[in-house]
């Protein structure tokens, strides 16, 4: 199995306050790894790190299986924190600095990113004039720039409308197959994130708390049974008396239920038998959002 | 090498460069009109002592003034600044170092294209004031100047300006802040030189720290004659804040992480 990355005890200190407290990760080839955390949990100097921004105060990091860092960020992409663009120039001009810089002599080279990106006809549009969402999409286009293996992308959803979300999710799905290209995504949109992500990390107070594939997560996922009826406040208090159960009620007021599942028949009938119109039960399972909340309200308790 | 293309690159679409430039070319044509109209205004007034006392003006001397003059460090200053800056507060300097060149390499691209611009500036700007000033007035009707005068004078302030591009090129990668760069980088032209000659108040004639600074050396070397080992001495001085500068900003870059 090949690695992309590979850390051990990397850490990152600035003037005593821990960002990254002595983590360890390893991304395989091919991985999508969505990395979660709240604000200042310390996703982005991880990832600055891995780009070469910051210098770890402890604990060492292999690309590729190499020590050789630098040489092996060449074959890295990235996108940290804010769209890093220079704004009198147009899109093509962007693309152009870092086609010289890499030395790529297919000029087409340009034009075909812009167009993969959905930026293509912005001519001479200069991107200071540019949606928040169109410097996203240019950011990937740099970032794409010189065939990476390995894209680091650093909340690429920010700013983007549904649409362009969806585009980039598919952009990013594509390459992740076509050309097996791995990456890890940092975002707060993690119902997007669940859709793309191979295999996930969760970083809390600069440490990381979790890892698990997308297959572990559909196991991790706690199951529930969500009733909806014609009287809320009688089945709270019908479920608190007689199933004993744990349970929530949503603003809508619809009722979900974590627990005695196996007795949806038996719950169902005990409510009719009240006089209360049942009018859905149905399964469900928690979202991302929801494990992470979880995990997140359990650490912090 | 790719870097230094693509540093290139950037410097011919900023529009610093360009409007620095430009305020070659006006100062240029400023300084004829200043010298032009001091020589009037003497002449004007009358005052005899004064006529003969003033030096006829020539293109070499324009050359001269030209050269003694703060206005250029000054431009240099802001574009230095605004080009090298601008590079962090947009936060393309991210994308460069995330690519793995090596960060000296960096450092060192922008330096010689932040170099090369200042040279460019520093060309246009004597060449376009000592050829208008030898329109008017002839280059050297008194034959005082020879080529290896004037050639020892434009390479030595040549050697400074680029001593201050150093200089300049440090604080604005240490700061990463257009605003604070330009400041900082004027009050080194400005600034710094006053405060160095306050300092002989303290120091006496023991030691004169202005000579140890780029600006002292730039008013002493801008002429055809200057004092014996005064060239010397502004080489020795370009050289060192040449090299220092490159070597200590090269190394804080080295070490400093990039937001």
């Amino acid at each position: 199995m090949e690695y992309v990355v590979q850390t051990k005890d990397l850490s990152k200190t600035f003037a005593g306050k821990t960002a990254v407290d002595h983590v360890n990760i390893n991304i395989r080839r091919g991985d999508i790894y969505g990395f979660i955390g709240e604000n200042g949990a310390g996703k982005t100097t991880f990832m600055r790190m891995l780009c070469g921004l910051a210098e770890p105060t402890g604990g060492t990091m292999r690309l590729f299986e190499s020590g050789d860092l630098e040489k092996q960020r060449r074959r890295i992409g990235c996108t940290i924190e804010n769209p890093a663009i220079y704004p009198a120039m147009t899109a093509e001009e962007n693309l152009e600095v870092y086609r010289i810089l890499l030395g790529i002599t297919d000029k087409n080279i340009v034009p075909e990113l812009l167009d993969f990106v959905g930026l293509g006809g912005f001519g001479k549009k200069k991107t200071r004039d540019f949606s928040l969402g169109m410097k996203q999409r240019l950011m990937i286009a740099i970032a794409m720039i010189g065939d990476p293996e390995f894209l680091i992308l650093d909340e690429p959803m920010n700013g983007l409308d549904p649409m362009g979300i969806k585009e980039v999710r598919d952009l990013l799905l594509e390459l992740n197959k076509e050309k097996k290209l791995t990456i890890i995504i940092s975002s707060h949109i993690l119902d997007e994130l669940s859709r793309m992500a191979t295999c996930y990390g969760i970083i809390h107070r600069g440490a990381l708390v979790d890892e698990f594939t997308a297959r572990e997560l559909e196991r991790r996922r706690r199951r529930n049974l969500k009733i909806v009826t014609d009287n809320p406040d009688k089945t709270e208090r019908l479920l608190k008396t007689s199933v004993s159960a744990n349970f929530e009620t949503m603003p809508d007021g619809a009722i979900v239920l974590y627990d005695r599942l196996e007795t949806a028949a038996d719950i169902n009938r005990m409510l009719i038998s009240n006089g209360i119109a049942v009018s859905a039960l149905s399964p469900g399972e928690q979202n991302l959002e929801g494990y992470f909340m979880d995990l997140m309200g359990g650490k912090i308790a | 090498m790719n870097m230094i293309k693509s540093e290139f690159y950037k410097l011919k679409k900023t529009k610093v460069f360009y409007i620095c430039l430009l305020a070659c070319v006006a100062l240029a044509v400023f300084s004829v009109i200043l010298a032009g109209a001091i020589q009037a205004g003497v002449l004007v007034r009358g005052v005899e002592e004064a006529s003969e006392a003033a030096e006829p003006l020539t293109g070499v001397s324009l050359l001269e003034q030209t050269l003694g003059l703060d206005f250029l460090p000054t431009i240099i200053a802001i574009f230095v600044s605004v080009f090298v800056a601008g590079e962090f507060v947009n936060g393309a300097m991210k994308n460069y170092v995330s690519k793995g060149y090596n960060r000296v390499g960096t450092y060192l691209s922008k330096f010689l294209v932040c170099g090369a611009a200042v040279m460019t500036m520093y060309i246009v700007n004597i060449t376009l004031a000592c050829t208008i000033g030898s329109m008017i007035w002839g280059f050297d009707p008194t034959g005082l100047a020879t080529a290896g005068s004037i050639a020892a004078m434009v390479l030595s302030e040549g050697l400074l300006l680029l001593a201050y591009t150093s200089v300049f090129v440090l604080l604005a990668m240490w700061l990463r802040s257009n605003g604070a760069s330009v400041a900082v980088n004027i009050c080194v032209v400005s600034l710094f030189s006053t405060v160095l000659m306050l300092t002989a108040f303290i120091t006496g004639d023991s030691i004169t720290l202005a000579n140890y600074w780029i600006s002292g050396n730039v008013s002493a070397l801008a002429t055809i004659a200057p004092e014996s080992g005064a060239v010397l001495q502004g080489v020795i001085v370009g050289f060192c804040y040449l090299i220092g500068g490159t070597v200590i900003g090269s190394l804080l870059f080295k070490k400093q992480d990039i937001k």
